[in-house]
């Protein structure tokens, strides 16, 4: 065990407590950061192991911390303020054989949580497998693997996975590149919107030789992020995760990873495209996965509707009515938008039935987002048949997309708007246009701007 | 309530707290404290299920809606984890699970609004900037515009302690009042301080006479600038003298 070599300064509170405290206090402060977080029983508990010699007595030296900045209340439990925590944590490591015995006391009493919390006020994250990976590591740093259990569908229970190992990583007891500590650091970020750190770590997890599932999904993760700007990278690493999932026998990560190849692949060997998710379809439907099945049926229907429209319609429509049966609503309104989209020019009637139910399920569910793209589309075909409705409904639109501070919706509804406005009130859409231009520069989007700039020349309002 | 990043921001959550909790006989106030740093509270359906537990409210069951064979979302959203196998399905917005959160608070704005003419309730965000703008959203719209914005003069109040401005996007109403700490105290400030140590000190019995509790006080105060050493001298000198 290396202790790092950066070692933070004590806070000035801290140091002004230490300065009255009673003797034996900075070993007891040292004791407590072992935990996460404490209740008061705890505490006395480990003071009293700090202490046991010495003649500080817990219950009152607990008690009198209530009081200092550095301790934060939560509810019915506390734990110390982030810099003296990290001060804390360094103070311990000093001292190998305090912080042994306060890890292993708190190893022990992560077993039988549930009973033992019936007899003693124990901290909620005792019960937690972040909490067994944290203390076990912190005894033997070999077994930072158990960080691999606290990965969950909770996104609580990752981030505190996440921050018990990132506090071991800054400590030097486990390396950066763990697999299963930097996983849930990455996984915590992604969920948390942080996408361009969290794919660097995946990107650096998905590169690994190991045979895991870690490997696997920041393989799914980080190809699918890439699959526009490098699909050839994007497709061997989605290859890479399928291969892995296969050593696994996890056949709903195939099934997963299979709709992504044939997203990725559409565009370069649409055969192959097509194999991968009619194969994600079937295992989907051998292991039950009827929204999966859902999902891959509403690719399909997209990808195929130049070439075999009528199964893609079909396809499309059972789609749906997994959707209405399932009770995903939010499923049903993407597949609606999509089939009437598909329909506009064959059959224009059940077109505009299909987007006014999308609209309709948006509203209900309250997807802004979802609303602002079905508004536009539903302006666009209405556009030949009633222009003022669709005018009313673009401007709905972009009031949405502003709502949302989505700049490429509202670029993209204001060049609809423009190019509408363009013979009734070409100073008004004089202004669209040039707003469209100013959100696509902002966005860096080339291609957005070559378009604005396309209507603008085709229309005469520019000369160049 | 604001601070700059070094003010006595967690001090004066801790007392605000103490106050709300010990000094309002007959109707002390339930705290329910959210943190980002807590993962129990960081995330909205986190915080969710810390206000049943400090509401001591009954569990919630949901109906089960069926998802696929062997498969149930929503039967048993009270449990600690929720594990769905090998899901790479972070990003979906579920609109099944949309639907459990929004009848779950719905529970909640019911049971606070029965509860908080006896008993009041206070929810207080301490490092309120830190939180992501979705979760305090969440809160925003299911819990405080659902049913207790009709209760802040009778009973429900919302604290936020924060270092930095909040999210302007979470459009919070408009506070009855902002209280910015300042670093270190002032001569005013400084005398109160004095005179707060000096009452606290007769009040525990260490002094009988205030002339030299004061002493003792002034003493105390002029080695501190502001309240965030001075809180945790103080806690030191307690935890020697009850020793």
């Amino acid at each position: 065990m290396t202790a790092s070599n950066h070692r933070p300064a004590p806070s000035d509170r801290l140091r002004a407590f230490l300065s009255h405290a009673p003797s034996g206090s900075a070993k007891a402060l040292a004791i407590l950061s072992s935990a996460e977080s404490l209740t008061d029983w705890l505490a006395e508990r480990l003071v009293r192991l700090a202490s046991k010699n010495g003649k500080l007595y817990a219950k009152p030296f607990v008690s009198a911390l209530h009081t200092c900045g550095f301790v934060v209340e939560r509810n019915g439990e506390w734990h110390f303020s982030s810099s003296e925590r990290s001060y804390l944590v360094h103070s311990l490591l000093q001292n190998k054989l305090l912080y042994g015995a306060a890890h292993n006391e708190l190893l022990a009493l992560t077993q039988n949580y549930t009973q033992r919390s019936s007899e003693f006020d124990l901290p909620y994250y005792l019960s937690l497998p972040a909490a067994v990976a944290y203390h076990s590591t912190a005894l033997n740093p070999e077994k930072s693997y158990l960080y691999s259990a606290a990965y969950s569908a909770d996104p609580s229970l990752t981030w505190l996975g996440a921050q018990l190992a990132k506090e071991q990583i800054e400590i030097g007891l486990i390396q950066k590149a763990d697999i299963a500590a930097s996983f849930l650091i990455g996984m915590s970020q992604y969920r948390e919107g942080k996408k361009n750190d969290a794919l660097q770590i995946l990107k650096s997890i998905a590169v690994s030789d190991e045979v895991r599932l870690e490997v696997a999904i920041s393989a799914h993760l980080y190809g699918q992020s890439i699959r526009h700007h490098d699909p050839v990278a994007a497709i061997a690493l989605l290859q890479k995760s399928l291969v892995l999932l296969e050593s696994l026998d996890d056949r709903f990560g195939q099934a997963q990873v299979m709709h992504t190849l044939g997203q990725a692949l559409w565009r370069i060997d649409s055969k192959s495209a097509e194999t991968y998710l009619r194969k994600s379809v079937e295992i989907g439907l051998e292991i039950g996965r009827q929204q999966h099945v859902s999902d891959v049926y509403h690719t399909l229907g997209q990808v195929l509707w130049k070439t075999q429209k009528k199964e893609a319609e079909q396809l499309l429509r059972m789609s749906i009515d997994i959707d209405s049966e399932n009770g995903n609503q939010s499923g049903l309104a993407k597949v609606l938008h999509t089939l009437g989209q598909k329909l506009r020019s064959s059959n224009p009637k059940d077109a505009e039935a299909f987007l006014r139910q999308s609209l309709e399920i948006e509203r209900q569910v309250g997807s802004r987002y979802g609303q602002a793209q079905v508004l536009h589309t539903l302006a666009q075909h209405l556009l030949s048949s009633d222009e003022r409705e669709a005018e009313r409904l673009l401007r709905e639109s972009l009031a949405l997309g502003q709502v949302t501070n989505n700049m490429r919706h509202q670029a993209i509804v204001c060049l609809t708007l423009g190019k509408l406005l363009q013979a009734k009130n070409p100073v008004e859409a004089i202004q669209f246009f040039k707003r469209s231009l100013q959100l696509n520069q902002v966005m860096e989007s080339r291609e957005g701007e070559r378009l604005v700039l396309r209507e603008m020349r085709r229309l005469g309002l520019i000369k160049i | 309530m604001e601070s700059s990043e070094k003010g006595p921001l967690e001090e004066f959550a801790n007392v605000f707290r103490s106050a709300l909790e010990h000094q309002n006989e007959p109707r002390p106030w339930r705290i329910v404290q959210f943190n980002p740093d807590d993962s129990q509270t960081r995330y909205f359906d986190a915080m969710v299920r810390q206000i049943e537990r400090s509401l001591k409210m009954s569990a919630y069951i949901a109906s089960p809606m069926v998802l696929g064979q062997g498969s149930k979302l929503g039967s048993d959203l009270n449990a600690t984890t929720i594990s769905i196998e090998n899901s790479f399905n972070i990003e979906g917005d579920d609109y099944s699970r949309e639907v459990a959160r929004e009848a779950r608070c719905r529970r909640i704005v019911d049971f606070l609004t029965k509860m908080c003419e006896k008993e009041p309730v206070c929810f207080l965000f301490v490092g309120a900037g830190e939180f992501l703008p979705q979760d305090l959203r969440h809160f925003r719209e299911l819990i405080w515009d659902a049913g207790l914005v009709d209760f802040q003069s009778s009973g429900v109040m919302v604290v936020t302690f924060s270092h930095r401005a909040l999210d302007q996007s979470i459009s919070w109403p408009s506070p009855d009042a902002t209280v910015c700490l300042a670093d270190n105290y002032d001569e005013e400030s400084r005398q109160h301080a004095v005179e707060d140590l000096a009452n606290q000190l007769i009040l525990e019995g260490k002094y009988t006479m205030p002339e030299p509790a004061t002493a003792y006080s002034t003493g105390v105060l002029d080695s501190h600038a502001g309240p965030a050493t001075l809180y945790a001298t103080l806690a030191a000198i307690a935890s020697r003298m009850k020793q």
